[in-house]
């Protein structure tokens, strides 16, 4: 008890000195802030003080897809990206601290699959496809030097509750991906093993069996205009009903990225 | 030793979080435009005239006295902001405000004001501040309180008006102005006193905030020292001179950021509305007497305030009454009705008087019995005499209009106060014989509302106007302090903790305002107009409680 007692007065002894410390009149701490130099930074947009507010091209954000459960993907952070700008936000604002936003996002995906490094579908199925069909391992066996790439354009609407401090915000949400089958498509090259020539094969097709709704779930945190942001789509972006008679895709995956706030 | 070194990391952990920060201002700036009006008691007004219809709009002084001193506690507050320009202000209510600057900046937040030009008054105010700040084209003067008084005894001599003054009080100088051609000796005297305390005062708190000497500051405002922004700041009484952008800055500055949209600011009137109320169970009544003690038509009426006091007495809600008093006098009768329910509800409730501007002649009959009186080193009290104003304009009438006015009575002074003819010798010692009936009166209440012997009083009194510091050294007044003062002082005598203000009376109805009973105070040329109505016979012989008219001092 007598130590407690003995930690307890030091503590005290030395928080109370330095609030003593602390202890200046108005024209001190005036003459402390006049000598200080203020930073210059970024210019950021004004702290929401109404209620409602709408902002249009408010952000710019891109980042690196990292596709989960493929293992063999592992690494290849940069082959896969996304990029995209917010059209309009709306946030209300009950506070000066804290906001419920949502948006309408325009954003452009590209998911990066080769032969090396192919997504499961299932078992022993790998997602590659070529003139309508998908390859399954025993076509794959017939061709070399395969690269994938599956880009997507979505209207994204992001849910976020966001939390603003002097220095920083925070967003947590959910996002919802509208996926146009129009500006879909699956590029694919690849090179046969019986030709002699080595000629590499290009094909576009239209239909890269891609959901047309992906939820995902973000959180960011923004520093004076400068962010980064981390999305985790739970479900595969592939269609269930993407592959003829295959039980399914599995390409579910994380993005790491930066955020430009205006 | 590792206990120690523990309980050494936690006391720096703990001081550490003191020093969390960077420095700048964190909050809010609460903005005062010392150029909105503030009265009394606040609120909307509108009248109508030949320039067609105005408004106007005035926060209360004891609003912006709780705001400041929630301000002074609210961590949402970083700092006031104090916008001199376009100043106007009785010197009471910028003694009060001053007060509550002074006290915000004593709890560690700074005062920064900016001013256009100074003067008297705005300087007053503004060297409260922490940091004060000039425009560099900008500049005034210290020049002094002066009060310019009128003498009217040419001018009615033309016009053929007589006017018989009686009083009791030697310096109760009132109606000199219609005797007289100057000043008396006694109200020379007396004025140079009453203007010497005040100014001193203010010199002195001028001096203490800016750390200069108060000699030093007379001998500056004798040589007419102080003209251009950059006199001002050699001789150390701003801070610095800076243009409107300028000063944007510079609160940026304090904030830590470039931008103007980063830096909040509340207004004082946004502020006030945050304010809290308090129960409406347990109240301080603070009743306003504010104007002239008139009996019908003024700002003042005698019954109709004796009746709101009346309602407060039976008002079981109200546990204690803190009587606002800024009235430079009036009318005996209706001062006496106003004396007379206060003396009722002192029996019953505690009642304080807080003096603002003015609570002379009148004003101060109708406080005296109260168990305790606030002051403002600036207000203006005492004046305790009576006088009264006889009129006669037969002469005028007969020189100038040619039109020959006769009295035909039953009695020997059947046409007295008809205002045909001055008093006769008897009639005038009948007067005179009322007027010390009167002060014999005043003496008695002033005698046993201070507890003073009446030899005491009669020796202060004499109709002498005294400024509140003047008063607390003669018995005349008990505390300097506030209006808000005085109302803590009221819950802490009664032991009440939580209670709400109500003010009374309630204020003009807006049909009351349509009608254009406005609240106004009496200029004296308007008196004299108005007293020289037919009508006026009835009230030539109404004694009169009051001070000189002046105009403000500044």
């Amino acid at each position: 008890m007598k130590k407690i007692s003995v930690l307890f007065s030091i503590v005290l002894l030395l928080a109370s000195s330095n609030a003593f410390a602390q202890e200046k009149t108005a024209k001190d701490r005036l003459k402390e802030i006049e000598e200080m130099t203020v930073k210059a930074r970024k210019h950021r947009a004004a702290k929401r003080e109404k209620l409602f507010n709408c902002d249009a091209l408010s952000h710019f954000y891109f980042g690196f897809h990292q596709v989960s459960d493929q293992p063999q993907l592992e690494g290849k952070f940069f082959d896969s990206y996304e990029i995209g700008f917010n059209a309009i936000q709306l946030g209300l604002n009950p506070a000066s601290w804290v906001s419920l936003e949502a948006g309408l996002d325009l954003k452009w995906d590209a998911f990066q699959i080769n032969k090396d490094h192919p997504v499961y579908i299932s078992d022993n199925q790998y997602l590659f496809t070529t003139m309508g069909g998908l390859f399954g391992t025993d076509d794959a066996d017939h061709i070399s030097k395969l690269e994938q790439r599956i880009r997507c354009f979505a209207l994204s609407v992001p849910v976020a509750l966001a939390f603003h401090t002097p220095w920083f915000s925070f967003r947590g949400g959910a996002g919802f991906d509208f996926n146009i089958d129009r500006f879909t498509s699956l590029k694919s090259s690849y090179v046969y093993k019986d030709d002699v020539s080595r000629r590499e094969v290009q094909t576009k097709e239209p239909d890269a069996k891609v959901r047309n709704l992906c939820i995902n779930y973000f959180a960011s945190i923004d520093f004076d205009g400068l962010g980064v942001y981390c999305k985790y789509y739970p479900k595969s972006i592939i269609r269930d009903d993407g592959i003829a008679s295959e039980p399914g895709t599995d390409m579910k995956y994380l993005t790491l990225g930066l955020i430009f706030t205006f | 030793m590792r206990k120690f070194l523990f309980a050494l990391c936690l006391g720096a952990i703990v001081s550490l979080q003191a020093i969390a920060g960077d420095g700048f201002l964190k909050g809010k700036i609460l903005k005062i435009d010392i150029g909105e009006a503030v009265a009394e008691r606040g609120g909307s007004s509108f009248s109508i005239g030949l320039g067609g219809i105005s408004f106007s709009s005035s926060v209360s002084l004891l609003s912006i006295e709780r705001a400041l001193q929630k301000a002074a506690d609210d961590k949402k507050i970083a700092m006031v902001y104090l916008n001199l320009d376009h100043f106007s202000g009785g010197m009471a209510a910028m003694e009060e405000l001053r007060e509550y600057l002074k006290r915000f900046s004593a709890s560690g937040k700074p005062v920064v004001a900016y001013a256009a030009s100074l003067g008297n008054g705005s300087y007053y105010l503004g060297s409260v501040a922490d940091r004060l700040f000039l425009h560099p084209q900008g500049g005034g003067s210290l020049t002094g309180l002066g009060s310019t008084q009128y003498f009217l005894k040419d001018l009615l001599d033309t016009l053929g008006i007589e006017i018989q003054l009686i009083r009791h009080g030697k310096y109760k100088s009132a109606g000199e102005m219609y005797i007289r051609n100057d000043i008396s000796p006694e109200n020379r005297e007396q004025y140079e006193s009453l203007l010497g305390s005040i100014w001193g005062s203010f010199l002195a708190e001028i001096a203490e905030s800016r750390g200069v000497r108060v000699e030093q500051l007379n001998a500056w405002t004798d040589g007419l020292a102080l003209s251009t922004a950059a006199t001002w700041k050699d001789l150390g009484l701003v801070d610095g001179l800076k243009y409107r952008d300028e000063m944007e800055d510079y609160l940026c500055h304090l904030f830590g950021t470039t931008y103007p949209e980063d830096v909040q600011t509340i207004s004082i009137k946004d502020y006030i509305k945050d304010l809290k109320k308090g129960p409406s169970s347990k109240k301080i009544a603070v009743i306003y007497a504010d104007g002239e003690i008139v009996r019908s038509g003024g700002a003042i009426v005698g019954e109709k305030l004796a009746h709101t006091i009346a309602e407060v007495r039976a008002d079981s809600s109200v546990k204690a009454v803190v009587f606002r008093v800024n009235s430079p006098g009036g009318e005996v009768v209706a001062a006496d009705m106003i004396r007379r329910e206060i003396e009722l509800l002192n029996k019953v409730k505690p009642v304080i008087a807080s003096y603002g501007a003015y609570a002379a002649s009148g004003g101060y009959l109708i406080s005296a019995g109260c168990r305790r009186i606030f002051v403002d080193n600036a207000t203006l009290t005492g004046s305790i005499g009576v006088f009264g104003l006889v009129p006669s304009y037969g002469k005028a009438v007969k020189n100038k209009l040619h039109v020959n006015l006769v009295n035909v009575g039953t009695n020997a002074h059947s046409a007295m106060g008809s205002g045909v003819n001055p008093l006769s010798a008897e009639e005038e010692a009948w007067y005179q014989q009322e007027i010390e009936g009167i002060y014999d009166t005043f003496v008695g209440v002033v005698s046993d509302g201070r507890k003073m012997s009446r030899e005491a009083v009669d020796d202060i009194a004499q109709g002498r106007v005294w400024s509140g510091k003047e008063a607390l050294g003669i018995g005349l007044a008990d505390e300097k302090g506030t209006l808000l003062d005085a109302i803590e002082y009221t819950a802490k005598h009664i032991k009440l903790s939580n209670y709400s203000i109500a003010a009374y009376p309630e204020k003009l109805s807006f049909k009351d305002q349509l009608r254009g009973k406005q609240e106004k105070k009496k200029d004296p040329l308007v008196w004299v107009k108005e007293h020289m109505h037919p009508g006026f016979n009835a009230m030539a012989l109404m004694p009169y409680f009051t001070i000189d008219p002046v105009t403000t001092i500044e």
